[in-house]
């Protein structure tokens, strides 16, 4: 992979996904009242607790920030809000903050998922240069990483999308999901799109930190967790 | 990869970090990219010592465990349950889904072997195979070059308070 490319111009008019968050770089702010009896913030809050204490994905992406200098703090790095159409929630890289879609996460097996996603762009965000806004191969490459190790193409959620396959068909998910989270936030072709992917599945379908492995299970992720937890024997004894 | 500076003992007073892309072995010797500390290159530490900013380390790959007292990689039970876990059906099913064919297992039974043999017999054979099929681990999870530049230090604006990011 050659680091040393010119990254590509902004298109004109782009806004990097921020449409998806209008609360993003909205002055106002709702009253207490109205945030509590006509959104689901609350709701939002308390799952959102839930997973950070219990989900072992999350978990072990929490533990492993803390090892690389960023240690996450719940009201600093986490905003439940309102969003538009259909996304589930981002990673702001500009006020390094993970935004969870109050109106569009109902249930704490997607809430889960969504975290972990999302932890796993802020990992990217604290271990690597990233260049979030000008360079669709860093994009593309942490797409690749967040739907592959966060539970996003399991067989269940692919068969409730009504998209069937089973050899192999993890990788057709994981590829077609990055390209549709590259569209979302991006003002760029789908050849573009598609482009940038391929050149980067290799090498980030395969980069699996910190999980070591692709967590299909919580108990994929446990044992992922306890080779993290025994990181310091096992580079000491190689 | 972090260049090498100087050979310094290290032990693992610092917990490490976990990325595969900071060793690198070159025959006996692992090279120790100064990033797979916690805190990052400990610059202070190292200038004391008389080493450059950025100092990283070279050691005998067998020798980083405290006072040279060498354990296998993992605790035998782990190789054990890691053996039982690929064998599962579940495992079979996961890895078709993902890769397209049937998990190979074998060498987790080996290790698991050779992990007892250890521990009865101290044999040094044993020890070298375990060494050797963990370095072969890593070296898979190299296969690729990264697509991005890893940090030294974490994001400045990490935990700036959110006022301060939103006024950039």
């Amino acid at each position: 992979m050659d680091r040393s490319e010119p990254p590509p111009e902004v298109a004109e008019g782009e806004d990097f996904g921020y449409r998806l968050f209008p609360e993003r770089h909205s002055e106002a702010k709702l009253s207490f009242l109205t945030t509590s009896l006509f959104t689901f913030n609350h709701k939002c809050q308390v799952m959102l607790r839930i997973a950070l204490d219990t989900n072992p994905y999350a978990q072990l992406l929490l533990d492993a920030m803390k090892q690389s200098g960023c240690t996450v703090y719940k009201d600093r790095h986490f905003a439940c809000e309102d969003c538009d159409g259909c996304v589930s929630g981002g990673f702001d890289s500009a006020t390094s903050q993970i935004v969870l879609c109050q109106n569009n996460i109902h249930q704490q097996s997607h809430m889960n998922r969504v975290v972990t996603h999302e932890l796993i762009h802020a990992f990217d965000h604290c271990r690597a240069h990233v260049d979030w806004f000008k360079n669709v191969k860093h994009l593309a490459c942490s797409e690749i990483r967040a739907a592959n190790l966060s539970g996003d193409c399991s067989l269940v959620n692919e068969i409730t999308r009504f998209k069937f396959g089973l050899k192999q068909h993890h990788q057709t998910c994981v590829r077609d999901r990055a390209i549709r989270s590259i569209l979302a936030v991006r003002k760029v072709s789908k050849e573009t799109a598609e482009k940038a992917v391929d050149e980067v599945f290799d090498s980030c379908f395969n980069d699996h930190e910190p999980f070591g492995r692709v967590p299909h299970s919580k108990s994929d992720a446990k044992y992922a967790y306890r080779d993290f937890q025994n990181r310091n024997r096992y580079y000491a004894n190689l | 990869m972090a260049t090498v500076f100087s050979l310094v003992a290290l032990g693992p007073a610092q917990p490490l970090r976990s990325d595969p892309y900071f060793y690198t072995f070159h025959g006996d010797w692992l090279e120790v990219s100064c990033q797979s500390y916690d805190s990052f290159c400990p610059i202070g530490s190292m200038s004391s010592m008389g080493l450059g900013s950025g100092s990283c380390a070279t050691v005998p790959a067998s020798s980083m465990a405290d006072g040279g007292a060498w354990r296998p990689p993992r605790t035998c039970e782990d190789y054990w349950s890691e053996w039982k876990h690929c064998k599962g059906i579940r495992n079979f099913f996961h890895n078709y889904y993902t890769y397209g064919e049937v998990p190979s297992c074998e060498q987790w039974k080996i290790d698991y072997s050779n992990c007892r043999k250890w521990e009865k017999s101290k044999s040094p054979d044993a020890k070298e195979s375990l060494c050797k099929s963990e370095r072969a681990r890593i070296l898979e999870k190299q296969k690729y070059d990264p697509v991005w530049k890893l940090r030294k230090t974490p994001p400045r604006d990490w935990y700036l308070p959110l006022g301060q990011d939103k006024s950039k």
